[in-house]
């Protein structure tokens, strides 16, 4: 059977779907909710008093390929992190660990990791932008529960994947 | 110049392993949302200090894009039936779109309840089509004005993410 084809990119044969998921707006959108919560409560904090809020990449191995593939871009990092140590990779895990819960603020370096990432990740053998997660942490454990249902009702939505045409 | 071309042999594993020139679309389906939705919003009356529970506040339900139904009506429904609007079922395709898209908005604002026609036909499209019938959206209907902009905002961040699809093997 001979099938015509318009160009190389109209054919594609047995891919399997990914989907990516960008949280990156979810910032913007959190605030205000959190705020009218807190304003019908009659409560005068604002979401910044109650919640930090951070957005690092869904999957932590993306960082581990830009540490151990850029080569140019190194200003700031600690030299056991680029070397991959045992002991550099415990203390990037660490460091991690302590930026999604609020309890670091993301260095210079790793600012400019994930925008290298975000723009080039190309450059890294990446074949889509790495997907991104909200972290949600309350200041005060008395709005732990929020903090966690907030983060269950953003990501209780499934995404499929279809062709049209 | 004489007209050349260049046969490229491609095996096809089978017949579903050839998709030519599609378009990717991404469904976002929110069926589990009021899950998620009742005790957030029930911790936030507890954290508040109000006795009020989310069904107290907010009528919720989830809707299949209207794009299904139109979909639907335009091919498979009575054109004479007349418990159906009459814009809804006009094979005018372009007037259908609108009336439906004004339906739709009516139905999420709570300017209107689901008639029943509507819940006979959401029956029908759903045992033909499945789950294969694209997006479904959570719809929250505040039941005191009050509430509105809360209810504007938890579906603001709801649908706060983005989502792009890609191939993978």
């Amino acid at each position: 059977m001979q099938v015509k084809i318009h160009s190389a990119t109209g054919l594609i044969t047995n891919s399997s779907t990914v989907i990516f998921t960008y949280s990156d707006s979810c910032v913007d959108a959190i605030k205000p909710l959190v705020n009218e919560i807190l304003k019908l409560s009659g409560d005068e904090h604002k979401c910044d008093d109650i919640f930090s809020l951070v957005i690092t990449l869904e999957d932590s191995s993306e960082y581990f390929t830009w540490l151990s593939r850029e080569k140019t871009n190194h200003d700031g990092v600690p030299q056991a992190v680029l070397d991959a140590s045992s002991v550099g990779r415990e203390y990037f895990r660490s460091l991690l660990s302590d930026i999604k819960t609020g309890k670091a603020d993301k260095p210079d370096w790793f600012l400019r990791m994930e925008e290298d990432l975000a723009n080039n990740y190309w450059d890294y053998d990446m074949d889509w932008r790495p997907a991104t997660v909200l972290h949600v942490n309350a200041k005060n454990p008395k709005y732990d529960d929020l903090a966690r249902l907030v983060v269950e009702f953003l990501y209780s939505t499934e995404h499929d994947g279809g062709r049209q045409g | 110049m004489s007209k050349k071309s260049k046969k490229t042999k491609v095996v096809i594993q089978s017949m579903t392993d050839l998709i030519t020139n599609s378009s990717t679309i991404i469904y976002t389906i929110s069926d589990n949302s009021p899950k998620a939705l009742i005790p957030l919003v029930d911790e936030f009356f507890k954290i508040a200090g109000m006795k009020l529970k989310c069904k107290d506040v907010f009528d919720i339900s989830v809707q299949k894009d209207m794009d299904a139904f139109w979909d639907y009506c335009k091919d498979q429904v009575d054109e004479s039936n007349e418990d159906i609007p009459k814009e809804l079922r006009c094979r005018d395709w372009n007037k259908a779109a609108k009336a439906w898209y004004k339906f739709q908005k009516d139905l999420e604002s709570g300017k209107i309840q689901k008639p029943k026609w509507f819940k006979e036909l959401e029956k029908e499209v759903n045992d033909q089509l499945g789950d294969s019938s694209g997006d479904t959206t959570l719809v929250i209907v505040p039941k005191d004005p009050k509430y509105k902009k809360l209810a504007t905002l938890l579906i603001n961040f709801l649908y706060s993410t983005d989502a792009q699809e890609s191939y993978d093997g």
